[in-house]
């Protein structure tokens, strides 16, 4: 079986982990891993139970998840940028909830109000460790769900390419996860950012050479546009890889403009099942194969279905994973040509706003609160900065203040969603939104 | 016009940072850089102003340009970079509908 923290010592005097100003070697790396697993016990966090982890990638988060890996715990990534931490903890029946994300590390014992979910129980009755990623589920409620650590980690094993890799997808997304165990098992260097605004990752990539640059297509197109590729020396990277949502052949264009020496890859991924080895057709192309050991994938009426051996265990709630005779749907529209295919996304109400997914009707029920308002539609608007925008319709009271109204939709979302779910555009209708033609708008 | 056009923009931006609370964006002149390097907002923000103006250039000039468009991508010097360089491709715009 498997131990995240044996694999530090394969590679002892390479440099693991850039964060802030540390340079942090796999042997450096290892002690801070047995640190975290006495600091484990001081506050008697014991194994066989379920922990939820807040954090970026730090010289604490990626030890102290690698310590609980060990330590057979399941470990909970929550996502970040969330209040309702609690309700995600409860989702898990977690018993602690550890924050990284502050200067002290913060630990907060929690109260289970039932039992752990049968694959839970699974797992632990195996002395195995699991992990759990928050999708976004069916309006907006994040779904949990559950992977078996061994099984995740076996495509790594062949892992080979020791680049130094800037951490920019989240530790609490699958394709942050992924960055994290690929580098690892291959022995490379992880370059942690502390933020990820264009000139802060341009500036990072100069100072530690980055070479290897996962991130979104929405990033890449952000980078053209604040100019800063032009300040800083970025030639070291070598392969830019990009996901999580549609690429435009103009945004691709740029990207081998900005990156003149690099090889440029798609990738595709969902939560369920991690990410495949993945192959561009060229630079220039938005054509991919996926490949790999541990993978088949096959296309049905257009969309693509994916067979792994890294799958989920399940969703750790009542969501109904889809499965066909142990193919997974993922639900992804893809055109064909020979083995190559093009990812063209959901046909679905769902808004991509930069990578990140909205559900309209969780903004809906809160546009919905404000005073003045009957009825709300919210749909995405296609917009070449962020991919898509979120947009709302709204059927307001007569003797209601427009403008007025817009500031309160806009505080009151702002309040209750993450900031890429408050609506940018808000349009007023001068009848009730029941008729055909508003729900186009939403449809299309 | 582009005193007009820049008035827009600059309250626009002061109506953002209002949330943002930038020092640099408190008194916001031709020369403020609204994207890019070490100054400005992020995408997001971005996002919101370029809507907000268009909003409001296409009440004022009883228009209906859009203002986020892969022309405005496409230019190695990006439109959004200050408010001057903004000001001038809003009248462009307005000048190609006109």
């Amino acid at each position: 079986m498997l131990n995240p923290a044996q694999l530090l010592q394969a590679f002892p005097n390479r440099l693991a982990l850039i964060w802030q100003e540390q340079r942090i070697s796999y042997s450096q790396l290892g002690e801070l891993v047995t640190q975290q697993t006495k600091w484990m016990v001081d506050n008697e966090i014991v194994s066989g139970s379920v922990v939820g982890l807040k954090g970026d990638f730090s010289d604490r988060s990626i030890p102290l998840l690698l310590a609980l890996l060990s330590q057979k715990f399941v470990v909970a990534l929550l996502p970040s940028g969330r209040a309702d931490l609690d309700v995600l903890c409860n989702l898990v029946q977690a018993d602690v909830l550890i924050d990284t994300s502050r200067d002290e590390v913060v630990v907060e014992k929690l109260e289970r109000s039932a039992d752990y979910h049968p694959l839970i129980q699974e797992l632990f009755a195996n002395n195995e460790a699991g992990f759990v990623i928050f999708s976004s589920g069916s309006s907006g409620r994040p779904k949990p769900i559950l992977h078996n650590l061994n099984r995740f980690l076996k495509k790594y094993e062949r892992a080979n390419k020791p680049f130094v890799t800037l951490t920019f997808l989240l530790l609490d997304h699958i394709a942050g996860i992924d960055t994290l165990f690929y580098v690892l098992f291959s022995g490379g260097t992880l370059v942690a950012p502390q933020e990820r605004g264009a000139s802060a990752i341009c500036k990072l990539i100069e100072g530690a050479k980055v070479e290897v640059l996962p991130v979104s297509p929405s990033f890449l197109n952000l980078l053209w546009l604040s100019g800063d590729f032009d300040q800083h020396d970025l030639s070291s990277v070598r392969i830019v890889t990009y996901g999580s949502e549609p690429m435009t052949q103009q945004n691709l264009d740029h990207v081998q403009v900005m990156f003149p020496n690099a090889a440029i890859k798609q990738k595709y991924g969902t939560s369920e099942f991690g990410s495949p080895a993945s192959k561009s057709r060229g630079n220039d192309q938005l054509w991919i194969k996926l490949e790999g050991d541990h993978f088949q994938t096959k296309v049905v009426d257009g969309i693509l279905f994916i067979k792994s051996d890294t799958t989920m265990l399940g969703y750790l709630d009542d969501s109904e994973p889809m499965f066909v005779d142990g193919w997974y749907n993922t639900g992804d529209q893809v055109e064909v040509d020979g083995e190559w295919m093009k990812i063209l996304g959901r046909d679905s109400d769902l808004i991509n706003v930069g990578g990140e997914k909205v559900f309209p009707s969780e903004v809906e029920a809160v546009v919905q609160t404000v005073d003045g308002v009957i009825e709300s539609s919210v749909y995405g608007e296609s917009n070449p900065i962020t991919g898509q925008i979120v947009c709302a319709m709204v059927y307001l009271q007569a003797d209601a203040d427009r403008k007025a109204t817009k500031k309160l939709i806009k505080r009151a979302c702002a309040d209750q969603l993450a900031r890429y779910k408050v609506p940018v555009r808000i349009k007023f209708s001068d009848t009730p939104l029941t008729n055909q033609r508003q729900k186009k708008i939403r449809a299309g | 016009m582009k005193e007009k056009i820049i008035e827009i923009i600059a309250d626009a931006i002061v109506e953002l940072n209002e949330e943002l609370e930038y020092e640099e964006l408190e008194n916001v002149t031709a020369d403020t850089a609204i994207f890019g390097g070490e100054s400005g907002i992020d995408s997001l923000s971005l996002v919101s102003l370029v809507v907000e103006v268009e909003g409001q250039v296409n009440d004022e000039f009883d228009a209906n340009v859009t203002l986020a468009d892969e022309k405005a991508m496409s230019s190695r010097n990006s439109p959004y970079r200050n408010v001057t360089a903004f000001a001038e491709f809003i009248m462009t715009k307005l000048g190609e509908e006109a």
